[in-house]
């Protein structure tokens, strides 16, 4: 149609025409773009904040530290000591049929044996259960029972006293019930002191050899201790398998979208050359997606928490029309794209790519105490590597390459449940199926439209 | 006035290699969130593109609201600007978008913006002169009907082709056609209607 006077003069009075906006208007505006900065900030220091999270969790919660906050844990290592000791104690135990009365010393426990035929009675102390630590109950046991025969004897002398009776409990694990008398005969022939005199309540920290006997005991049990802590970190290597897409939203379903129309933010100059046939544009199908990587997982009883570091791999398809070279069209609004597609026939399929790496942190639940089911929720921090994906510009009926309208950092959910296939000492196989969302969307500019990208697929791992 | 590409600003045929740098050197300013400079951006544009949004809207209300919109676009997108065009039309073609997509999501122009497939409308040959304030003429332009109104605009003062109209507001290209026509005979009819009131003021006042 042939421009006639009256449009060129309705296009030339409209240039003239010109408001003063009130003065709220930019107010509201300077409001809205401060607010936007400030979501921005918080997302940078999400991270951090999230790193932070977990790793105070994973701390307090997963790894029990030697003032045994756990106390599932710590009530492992001393009672297991206290058993080793208390087995000794009980060996020396003298016979049944002898008179035996044991008086309770602090932190001592002394053993008064009558023999009935020979009315010898001999003394005998086994210091063996004041070596456990920090553990009230075996000194309430040893609480004093009289205290009219405490004298104060020299340290040393009780020292030497302790040590040779503990030299002698050695022994004496190997000799029988029956053999206790000749034992203690021993020590009464070993001890210089009178019965009576029963050494003053030492304290562990005066003791200054070391016993070896507890002291293996308790190594033993740290040891044991420490494999169980080495089991419960296990290291595995992932894997997931399945089909990705976009969605507009958790609300609007995960049916397929069109492409988005980039125009008000590439706005395509007004052309009338532009001839070539008008297609809506092209639907984003569904892709192929996977992903692989290692995690460390940390699992106390039913609960599991992991921290990985993934490649992941998002694909979409969608119908164009031919390449073509660049050109002033599309160098109208984009500096970067070399080529573009037209929108004319739709004859071309092609794939649209995202390449990411994700931080992942995983909590997983043990459904059934029995079942090797568990359930997991996970959030990710994912960072855009590359890209080769196509937008549309209405204006130009076009799909052109700008990696510039994607966002490079994002948050991503999963869900899903994972079921132990094989388990032994050394490993464990599971496999079940995940679901991954983008809470945040890969398009920058949400004004065109919200993206996010999604897979559902198999993950599958082998722990260690 | 220099018709360049559709859009001509008379700020803009004022440029030169000064007034060039000053707009590279603003939007930098803007990139790194400086006050100032966005306050300055805002107020070399609010005035003509608060034009654009007037003629689309209704009233004055629905004008700022899709000028404060249209702003807090070309803020949030403006590093997609890379300096290959006017400023003030990659601006212009912001404000028009987000005119339309206020059409649309509006509820008091949803049911109004209606483009009801009709037969073709030849445009008449009328070419009336035209004896109006910027102002008046808009005023005319604002009584057509919404969909006639948002045609007309995007064809008479923004320069799309018809095709391209179709595609941004999802309806035909003859539709576009034809409403346009009806618009353009509508308000040429109102235009010399109100130039014949002018001829008989003028007549009345003069003394025989």
């Amino acid at each position: 149609m042939q421009e006639k006077n009256f449009e060129k003069d309705v296009r030339q009075k409209m240039e003239e025409l010109s408001f003063n906006p009130s003065p709220p208007v930019w107010l509201k505006v300077e409001e809205r773009i401060r607010k936007k900065k400030e979501k921005r900030r918080f997302l940078l220091w999400l991270l951090p904040l999230l790193l932070l999270t977990s790793g105070i969790i994973w701390r307090t919660v997963f790894v029990p530290n030697g003032s045994a906050t756990n106390s599932a844990d710590s009530s492992t290592a001393v009672p297991s000591a206290k058993k080793a000791l208390t087995n000794q104690i009980k060996m020396v135990t003298p016979d049944t049929d002898k008179k035996v009365t044991q008086k309770t010393i602090k932190n001592k426990e002394s053993i008064t044996i009558k023999d009935p035929f020979t009315c010898i009675t001999t003394n005998t102390t086994a210091p063996v259960p004041m070596i456990i630590k920090n553990n009230k109950e075996p000194e309430k046991r040893m609480e004093t029972t009289s205290t009219a025969l405490m004298n104060e004897p020299s340290k040393k002398r009780i020292n030497d006293e302790l040590s040779s009776a503990i030299a002698q409990d050695r022994k004496e694990q190997q000799i029988t019930s029956t053999d206790t008398t000749k034992a203690n005969t021993n020590t009464i022939q070993e001890d210089k002191k009178p019965s009576n005199q029963v050494p003053d309540s030492t304290k562990v920290k005066t003791i200054n050899k070391p016993q070896d006997t507890a002291k293996k005991a308790e190594a033993v049990a740290v040891q044991k201790q420490q494999t169980q802590r080495s089991r419960k970190l296990k290291f595995g290597i992932e894997a997931q398998l399945g089909f990705s897409g976009i969605s507009a939203g958790l609300l609007n379903g995960f049916g397929q979208q069109a492409a988005l129309d980039y125009s008000a933010v590439t706005p395509v100059q007004p052309s009338s050359t532009n001839t070539a046939a008008r297609l809506p544009p092209s639907k984003i199908r569904r892709g192929l997606s996977y992903s692989a990587g290692f995690s460390v997982k940390k699992t106390a009883k039913r609960n599991a928490i992991s921290l990985g570091l993934h490649y992941q791999h998002y694909s979409t398809k969608m119908n164009v029309g031919n390449r073509r070279e660049r050109d002033t069209t599309l160098s109208n609004f984009s500096r970067n794209a070399a080529s573009y597609y037209s929108n004319s026939n739709q004859q071309t399929i092609y794939t649209n790519k995202y390449h990411f790496v994700k931080l992942p942190v995983v909590y997983e639940y043990q459904l059934f105490k029995r079942l090797p089911l568990q359930a997991g929720v996970g959030i990710a921090l994912t960072q855009l590597i590359s890209s080769n994906a196509l937008h549309y510009n209405a204006g130009g009926n076009i799909y052109f390459r700008d990696n510039t309208l994607l966002r490079k950092t994002a948050v991503e959910l999963s869900a899903g449940i994972t079921y132990k296939l094989a388990t032994s000492a050394k490993f464990s196989l599971v496999i079940g199926p995940q679901l991954q969302y983008g809470l945040t969307p890969v398009n920058k500019n949400n004004n065109t439209g919200s993206q996010h990208l999604y897979s559902l697929g198999i993950h599958t791992g082998i722990q260690f | 006035m220099i018709w360049r590409n559709g859009f001509n600003f008379p700020f803009v045929n004022a440029c030169n290699s000064n007034y060039r740098m000053d707009h590279y050197r603003l939007v930098k300013d803007c990139l790194k969130n400086k006050p100032a400079a966005q306050r300055q951006l805002y107020e070399l544009f609010a005035g003509p593109m608060l034009g654009i949004c007037y003629r689309y809207t209704k009233s004055m209300t629905d004008a700022e609201d899709v000028l404060q919109d249209g702003f807090v676009k070309v803020f949030r997108n403006l590093h997609q600007y890379k300096f290959e065009g006017e400023l003030g039309g990659w601006i212009r073609r912001i404000m028009v978008t987000t005119a339309i997509n206020f059409l649309k999501k509006n509820s008091r122009y949803q049911t109004e913006l209606l483009f009801v497939d009709e037969h073709l409308h030849a445009v008449s040959g009328d070419d009336p002169q035209i004896n109006l304030e910027a102002k008046e003429l808009a005023l005319l332009i604002r009584q057509l009907p919404p969909g006639y109104q948002t045609i007309f605009n995007l064809h008479a003062v923004e320069g799309y082709t018809h095709p391209q109209i179709g595609e941004m507001l999802g309806i035909q290209e003859g539709t576009s056609r034809s409403q346009y026509a009806r618009a353009r005979a509508l308000l040429i009819t109102w235009i010399e209607q109100r130039n014949g009131d002018t001829k008989t003021d003028s007549y009345a006042r003069k003394k025989f």
